[in-house]
C-alpha cells in the first residue's frame, strides 16, 4: 500500500470505507423494513430507500478523495428530500431514526470528503424540512427541533474533523520535512566526525612527528630531508592512489624510495567497478616492480573503467619493464 | 517529540479535540435528559456517571497537547472501559420506576462518545467489538429500563446505535491507520535522507582532509625536503600551521554557524592577502542571505589554492592577478585569475594536484557547488567556484 498524502488522512475511498456506506445502507435497510409497520403508504418509503442505493452507488463509485459535484449534490438533495418523502407517511409515534441517521450520514460524508460548505446547504435545508414536518405532524415542533439541533451538532463534529485533520495533514507535512532534514543533519555530522576522527588519528601516527620535528629547532639532517620526502611522497600516493593503499603496497614504494627511485602511483579506476582480485594482481606486478628497481622511476596506475587493463605497470631505469595488467572479465 | 509517531501523535491529539468539543456540545443538548431521567437512578451513581462521561473528554483534549501519546492511549483506554461500565450499571442504578416507552436513556444518545476512543487505542476488531459491546448493553438497558415492555424497540434502538455510531468508529480507524503510513513512510524517508547525507559529508570531509593534507602537510613536507638552510624559518612557520591546522580540525565540533555576505568577503580578503600582499579583491551586487558555513569554507580554501597555484605556476614578476566575488541572492562566484603562463586542462602534470584535488574536490562537495578551470598555454589562467543558492 502507498502511504497517503498528508492531505488524505481521512481519505474515506479505500475499500474498508466503500464496504462500510454499504453496511451503513444495509443497517437503515434493515431498520426501514423492520418498521415496515409504521408507514402508511410504502412506496414512497421504499422509492426513498432506492434513491439512497443510488447515493451509495455515486458515492462509493467516486474514487477521488474530493467528492465530484454531482455525487456530492447527490448526497446533499437526499437528505431534505427523503423527510419530504416518508415523514409525512408515519403514523403517530412511528419510527424516525432509520432515514433521519442515514441522511445525517450522507452529510457528514460529503463533509467528510471536501464538500464542507454543500453539506452544510443540505444540513440546513434538512432541518428546515424535519422542523416543517414537526410543525404539521404528531411530532411537534419542540421535538423537530431538538432533532434537527442533534443532527446539525452531527455536522458540526464532522466538519471540525475534516477542517482539523486537514490542518493537521498539512502540520505533519511540515514537521516530517523538518525531521527529515534534522535527521539528514546528524548523521553528516557523525559521518564527518567518523571521517575526521580516523584520518587525524592516521595523520598523528605518521605525519604529526614529522611536523613537530620539523617546527622544532633542532637543526634537519639529510636524514631527516629523506625521511620527510618519503611521507611527502606517500600523502601523494594517498591523494592519488587512493586504490592503491595497500600496506604491501605502501612498503614496497617507501622502500624504493628510500634506494632513490622515483615513484608515482596514480589511480583513475572507478573504486565500484574495480574487481578484487584484478586489483591483488596488479598489487603482486606494482610491489614485484618496485622491489626490483634500483633507480630511475616506477609509474603504477590505474586506468579508468572501460579498458581492456586494469592497470600499468612502467619501471623505466636501468632496466626497462612494461606490463599491461588485463582485467579479468 | 518522539519523530517515529509523529503523525500518529498530531492525528490523536486532533481526533481527541475534536472529542472534547462533541461532548461539550453533547452534554448541553443532553442535559435536559439527563435531568428528567434523574428522578430514576440513584444520585450517588449519577454524578460520577455524569462527570466521568461528560467531563473526561473535555478534560483530555485539553491536556492533549502536554501529554505523551502513551499516556494518551491509557486515558482512551480507561474512558472506553469507563463508559461501558455507566451503561451496563444504569438499571442496577435505577430506583424503582420504570422509565417511560419514549425515554431512552441518555447514555443512547452519545453512544459515538464511547466508542471512539476504542478506534483510537486498540486495533480495529477490537474497536467494531467495542461498538457492538455498547449497542448491545444500550439495547438492554433500553429493554430494562422501560420496565422489560417492548423488546422490538429496544433491539431497533440498539441496532441504530449500532449503525450510527460506527460513523466515527470508521472515520477514527482510517486517520489512524493513515497516520500510521505516513510515520512509516516518513521513517523510510528519514533513512535515506540520513544514508545520503551521511555519504555526502563523508565525501565532504574526505575532500576538505584531502585539501588540507594537500595545502598544509605536503608543502610543510615538501619545502623542508628542499631546504638547505635559507628557508627555516618560513619552513618552521608552515609546520606550525599545519599542526595548528591539524589541532583545528581535532577541536572541531558540530557544524559551524553560516556567515553574513560581508563577513564573507572579509575573509576572502584576508586569505588571499596572506599569500600575495598586492592582490585586491574586487567586490560586485550583494545579498542579504546568509552563506552556508560549508560553503564559506570552501571558497576560502578554493579560492585559496587557486591563488597558490597561480603564485608557483605562473610565471615571474610580471603577471598580473584579479580576485572578484560576486554576489547575489541567486549565487555567490569567485574568480581568481592571472595572465601568465597558462597550461592545458587536458595534460595535467600529476604533480599539480592543487587544482584536481583541492578546487574541484571541495567545490564539488558543496551542495549546488562547482569549479571551473580556464587556461590556455601562455594566456594565462582563470579559476571560477560558484554556488547556487536554491
Amino acid at each position: 500500500m502507498s502511504p497517503p498524502s498528508p492531505r488524505q488522512i481521512v481519505s474515506l475511498t479505500g475499500t474498508g470505507a466503500r464496504i462500510f456506506v454499504w453496511a451503513y445502507f444495509g443497517g437503515s435497510l434493515a431498520l426501514a423494513l423492520w418498521t415496515f409497520s409504521d408507514w402508511t403508504r410504502p412506496v414512497l418509503p421504499l422509492i426513498t430507500l432506492a434513491l439512497y442505493a443510488a447515493v451509495c452507488l455515486a458515492i462509493t463509485l467516486d474514487r477521488r478523495d474530493r467528492l465530484s459535484l454531482p455525487a456530492a449534490l447527490a448526497g446533499v438533495a437526499v437528505a431534505p428530500l427523503s423527510v419530504v418523502l416518508v415523514a409525512w407517511q408515519l403514523v403517530d409515534g412511528g419510527y424516525t431514526a432509520w432515514y433521519v441517521g442515514e441522511a445525517t450520514a450522507f452529510l457528514f460524508l460529503v463533509n467528510l470528503r471536501g464538500r464542507v460548505l454543500l453539506a452544510w446547504v443540505g444540513c440546513v435545508l434538512f432541518d428546515a424540512a424535519l422542523i416543517v414536518w414537526g410543525v404539521t405532524s404528531w411530532a411537534g415542533a419542540e421535538d423537530a427541533i431538538l432533532t434537527a439541533t442533534r443532527q446539525s451538532a452531527i455536522l458540526v463534529i464532522g466538519t471540525l474533523t475534516a477542517v482539523g485533520l486537514r490542518r493537521t495533514g498539512r502540520r505533519i507535512r511540515k514537521l516530517t520535512a523538518e525531521a527529515s532534514v534534522r535527521s539528514a543533519a546528524e548523521a553528516a555530522g557523525l559521518a564527518a566526525a567518523e571521517e575526521r576522527a580516523g584520518r587525524l588519528a592516521d595523520l598523528r601516527e605518521t605525519v604529526v612527528p614529522l611536523l613537530e620535528r620539523i617546527a622544532g629547532d633542532t637543526p634537519l639532517t639529510d636524514e631527516d630531508r629523506r625521511e620527510f620526502a618519503v611521507a611527502e611522497a606517500e600523502l601523494r600516493d594517498g591523494l592519488r592512489a587512493r586504490g592503491l593503499r595497500q600496506h604491501r603496497l605502501v612498503d614496497a614504494a617507501r622502500a624504493a624510495r628510500s634506494r632513490g627511485v622515483d615513484v608515482v602511483l596514480l589511480d583513475d579506476s572507478d573504486p565500484d567497478a574495480l574487481d578484487l582480485d584484478d586489483l591483488d594482481r596488479f598489487a603482486d606486478i606494482t610491489v614485484a616492480a618496485l622491489d626490483n628497481a634500483t633507480d630511475g622511476r616506477v609509474t603504477a596506475r590505474l586506468l579508468p573503467p572501460g579498458r581492456d587493463s586494469i592497470g600499468t605497470v612502467v619501471a623505466d631505469g636501468t632496466h626497462y619493464s612494461r606490463h599491461d595488467v588485463p582485467r579479468s572479465r | 517529540m518522539n519523530d517515529s509517531a509523529l503523525a500518529e501523535a498530531r492525528v490523536v491529539r486532533t481526533i481527541v479535540i475534536v472529542l472534547g468539543v462533541a461532548v461539550a456540545i453533547y452534554a448541553l443538548l443532553s442535559a435536559g435528559t439527563v435531568l428528567a431521567e434523574a428522578k430514576y437512578v440513584h444520585p450517588a451513581w449519577l454524578f460520577p456517571a455524569v462527570i466521568i462521561v461528560f467531563g473526561v473528554p473535555p478534560v483530555l483534549a485539553t491536556i492533549s497537547g502536554r501529554i505523551s501519546l502513551r499516556v494518551m492511549h491509557l486515558g482512551l483506554a480507561l474512558y472506553t472501559i469507563a463508559f461501558l461500565v455507566v451503561v451496563v450499571t444504569w438499571v442496577p442504578a435505577m430506583r424503582g420506576d420504570a422509565l417511560p416507552l419514549d425515554a431512552a436513556p441518555w447514555p443512547l444518545g452519545i453512544t459515538a462518545v464511547g466508542t471512539v476512543p476504542a478506534a483510537i487505542v486498540w486495533r480495529p476488531a477490537i474497536a467494531w467489538l467495542v461498538v457492538i459491546a455498547n449497542s448491545m448493553a444500550l439495547a438492554i438497558v433500553r429493554y430494562f429500563s422501560t420496565g422489560a415492555l417492548d423488546l422490538q424497540l429496544a433491539l431497533q434502538d440498539g441496532l441504530f446505535c449500532l449503525v450510527f455510531s460506527s460513523i466515527f468508529t470508521i472515520v477514527a480507524i482510517v486517520a489512524i491507520r493513515n497516520a500510521r503510513a505516513l510515520d512509516a513512510a516518513a521513517l523510510t524517508a528519514r533513512a535515506s535522507a540520513a544514508r545520503a547525507a551521511s555519504v555526502a559529508a563523508r565525501m565532504h570531509e574526505h575532500a576538505r582532509l584531502d585539501a588540507l593534507v594537500h595545502d598544509e602537510l605536503i608543502t610543510a613536507l615538501y619545502y623542508a625536503t628542499t631546504d638547505r638552510g635559507e628557508l627555516t624559518g618560513s619552513v618552521q612557520v608552515q609546520a606550525r600551521r599545519a599542526l595548528d591546522e591539524l589541532g583545528r580540525l581535532d577541536a572541531e565540533r558540530g557544524e559551524p554557524a553560516p556567515v553574513e555576505s560581508a563577513a564573507f568577503a572579509s575573509r576572502l580578503r584576508s586569505v588571499l592577502l596572506d599569500l600575495s600582499s598586492g592582490l585586491m579583491l574586487t567586490v560586485r551586487g550583494q545579498r542579504t542571505a546568509l552563506i552556508p558555513a560549508d560553503v564559506a569554507d570552501a571558497f576560502a580554501e578554493g579560492a585559496t589554492e587557486a591563488l597558490r597555484n597561480s603564485l608557483r605556476h605562473a610565471g615571474g614578476g610580471g603577471v598580473r592577478r584579479h580576485a572578484t566575488l560576486s554576489l547575489s541572492e541567486e549565487r555567490v562566484v569567485v574568480e581568481v585569475g592571472d595572465d601568465g603562463s597558462g597550461f592545458d586542462p587536458h595534460s595535467v602534470n600529476p604533480y599539480r594536484l592543487g587544482i584536481l584535488v583541492s578546487i574541484r574536490g571541495r567545490l564539488d562537495a558543496v551542495k549546488n557547488g562547482s569549479a571551473s578551470v580556464r587556461s590556455t598555454p601562455g594566456a594565462g589562467t582563470v579559476v571560477t567556484l560558484t554556488w547556487n543558492d536554491r
